[in-house]
């Protein structure tokens, strides 16, 4: 039938849209979280690789800091090495004492306070790009920046005081000045302490937070103690799927362990938490929607029971009605759910504007925290069209089997 | 031709039988009235005959075929080719079109129904210049002619019209029943008009009167 007998009810399609909206935003969201944090961890970390921390939890908060220091010693180096395919040991050492740096950017002095730490090149071999740079025994000697702490600037002390954004492209090939023994609180330095040069050349979320790492050598360098205090071990594992079982071993030594597998299942059950409560509202949503259709069908059959009898009398079989109802229904349910899903995609490419200017000074690399993908727009689709012909087919059969003289008096 | 066969009709809840042993029989080409005081049973009849009830017993013959046995595909086919029917109450659907009213019978059965046909049919009920408006827009009279147009357009051979001028004023009624056998005798098509009119039944030779759901007179 080219003419549509039945009236087209528009509270449907409200809910309709509204359903569809909501359940395709929830999986753009879904889609985009899982994205933007586990591609980019399973992108950026080393998938052999277990960093080993002194146990904080069964030092107490008081011993904190005596208890981390010699946590490390030279004999846990080589325990840990001798374990079951444990390739090799890089350790992070901490210059004793104090040291300040001084530094310019955007023709501003600045001096700060600082913790010295070393490492070996292959501590940080993924953060450098110009390993050549590392082996240099000439100042400026290389320096790589904790990254955490370019984002804590910039969020918390560049954005509300309206200062410039620090970027790493602004910071790399900067050269400071490293003041050994030196503190802006109380001068201690002695003449001995000459200032040294360094050149900023990467930037690392391994190495420790509270100050500027530079190669072990060079520290060894500055202070040539045998044995600087350690504050962590970068572990290579031979393969991938032998880690969790190195770490274990690693952990029965009694000291903690960060890999990535491990920060992918926290990661997961923290985001699992986030999906079950969108997922339950989205739920609740849709089957709201759901009985606001179903009812609205039932409706729509009786407020249409008049205009069906007359079908029926001039000749329309019981399949017809049906046909008619569900083919109506099925308009209905594709224009409504096509509607939903473009909401639901602008909506989703403006909030990742918004977020991704948001996050732009910092270096969290999220262009689209609510991805849009394909299936589950087909998913979506399906399931908006699925939805309305469900609930109509009740309906359409109740009203296909009415009597037409009944309905006509 | 149609032939009652000691059909009678008795509905669930009621205690007296609507039908009481009519036996009818209606050549082809036959202009008829039935005639008869409300609730003896006319339209009932009318319903017996396009399908939409079944009888209680007897037999109902319409060109051959036994009408009381169809299923509801054959039933429907019945009421969509061979038969036309015209209510009291016109019966349009509210939100169509006079155009697109008449054209359902035609839409429901995928005739390759020519806009032509359409054309001259709403011509011959004199609406043309109405064609596009919506029912609400019209007179009662002005309907009827709808569901006489919308009745004819898959050329029937049995028109079946159940009190058509009930809710319609003297002159109008006079008018839409002129219009039906005029109709009638262009088209030849079998017509049985329900009524319990007199003035109207003196329009047709063949008066078949029912009382208390029996034939009185034929
Ligand atoms: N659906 C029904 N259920 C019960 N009784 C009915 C029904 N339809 C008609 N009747 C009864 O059948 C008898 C005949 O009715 P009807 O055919 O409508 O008469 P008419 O059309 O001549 O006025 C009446 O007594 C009426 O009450
Ligand atoms: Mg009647």
């Amino acid at each position: 039938m080219k003419i549509n007998p039945l009236s087209k009810s528009r509270t449907i399609s409200v809910s309709l849209i509204i359903a569809v909206t909501s359940l395709s935003f929830f999986l753009n969201i879904k889609t985009g979280i899982e994205t933007a944090t586990f591609q980019q961890l399973q992108q950026n970390t080393s998938h052999t690789e277990i960093r080993v921390l002194p146990d904080i939890q069964n030092t107490g908060t008081l011993s904190f800091l005596t208890a981390k220091v010699n946590k490390f010693s030279p004999e846990t180096i080589t325990q840990i090495s001798q374990l079951n395919n444990v390739e090799s040991v890089y350790p992070e050492t901490q210059l004793d004492g104090f040291a300040s740096v001084q530094g310019s950017v955007f023709g501003i002095n600045l001096i700060t306070d600082a913790m010295i730490y070393g490492v070996p090149y292959e501590f940080v071999s993924q953060d450098i790009s110009t390993p050549e740079t590392w082996s240099t025994t000439e100042q400026p000697y290389p320096a790589i920046i904790p990254r955490k702490i370019l984002d804590l600037y910039n969020l918390g002390v560049s954005a509300p005081r309206n200062l410039p954004i620090i970027s790493e492209e602004i910071l790399i090939g900067k050269e400071l000045t490293l003041f050994p023994n030196h503190s802006t609180l109380f001068n201690t330095s002695t003449d001995s302490d000459e200032p040294i040069r360094l050149k900023v050349v990467g930037f690392s979320d391994k190495v420790s937070l509270l100050g500027i790492t530079l190669p072990s050598h060079i520290l060894q360098k500055i202070n040539p103690t045998p044995d600087l205090p350690i504050l962590q071990l970068l572990v290579n594992v031979d393969q991938e799927n032998q880690v969790t079982a190195v770490a274990q071993n690693i952990e029965d030594l009694g000291f903690e362990t960060q890999y990535l597998q491990k920060s992918l299942e926290s990661l997961e059950s923290k985001l699992n938490y986030i999906y079950w409560v969108i997922a339950i509202i989205t739920s609740v949503i849709i089957l709201l929607s759901a009985s606001v259709i179903t009812s609205r069908f039932t409706n729509q059959a009786l407020k249409e029971q008049k205009s069906i009898a007359i079908l029926r009398s001039l000749g329309a079989t019981k399949k017809l009605i049906r046909k008619i109802i569900l083919k109506n229904a099925l308009a209905i349910g594709t224009i409504s759910t096509t509607i939903g899903i473009i909401i639901a995609t602008i909506l989703s490419y403006s909030l990742n504007k918004i977020i991704s200017q948001n996050l732009s000074t910092t270096s969290l690399k999220v262009d689209s925290l609510l991805q849009i993908d394909l299936i589950n727009t087909i998913l979506v689709l399906l399931f908006g069209i699925l939805l309305t012909i469900l609930s109509a087919y009740i309906p359409a059969f109740k009203a296909s089997n009415n009597d037409p003289l009944q309905d006509l008096k | 031709m149609i032939t009652l066969e000691k059909v009678t009709k008795k509905f669930p809840k009621q205690i007296d039988t609507a039908i009481k042993t009519v036996s009818l029989k209606i050549p082809d080409h036959d202009f008829a009235v039935l005639l008869g005081p409300s609730g003896s049973g006319k339209s009932t009849i009318l319903h017996l005959l396009a399908g939409l009830t079944k009888p209680t017993s007897g037999k109902i013959h319409i060109n051959n075929k036994i009408i009381s046995q169809l299923t509801d595909q054959e039933a429907s086919l019945l009421r969509n080719q061979t038969i036309g029917f015209i209510f009291q109450e016109f019966h349009l659907i509210p939100h169509l079109t006079v155009r697109q009213n008449i054209e359902l019978p035609s839409q429901i059965s995928h005739s390759k129904t020519s806009q032509t046909h359409i054309d001259s049919l709403i011509k011959e009920v004199g609406l043309t210049n109405k064609q596009h408006d919506l029912p609400s827009a019209l007179s009662g009279g002005q309907k009827q002619r709808v569901a006489i147009a919308r009745a004819l357009v898959n050329n029937p051979s049995i028109i079946l019209a159940d009190e058509p001028t009930g809710n319609l004023d003297q002159a109008t009624a006079k008018t839409i029943i002129q219009l039906l056998k005029s109709l009638h005798e262009k088209h030849r098509s079998t017509l049985i008009i329900a009524t319990h009119d007199e003035e109207i039944a003196k329009i047709a030779k063949h008066k078949i009167f029912i009382r208390d759901g029996q034939i009185t007179k034929d």
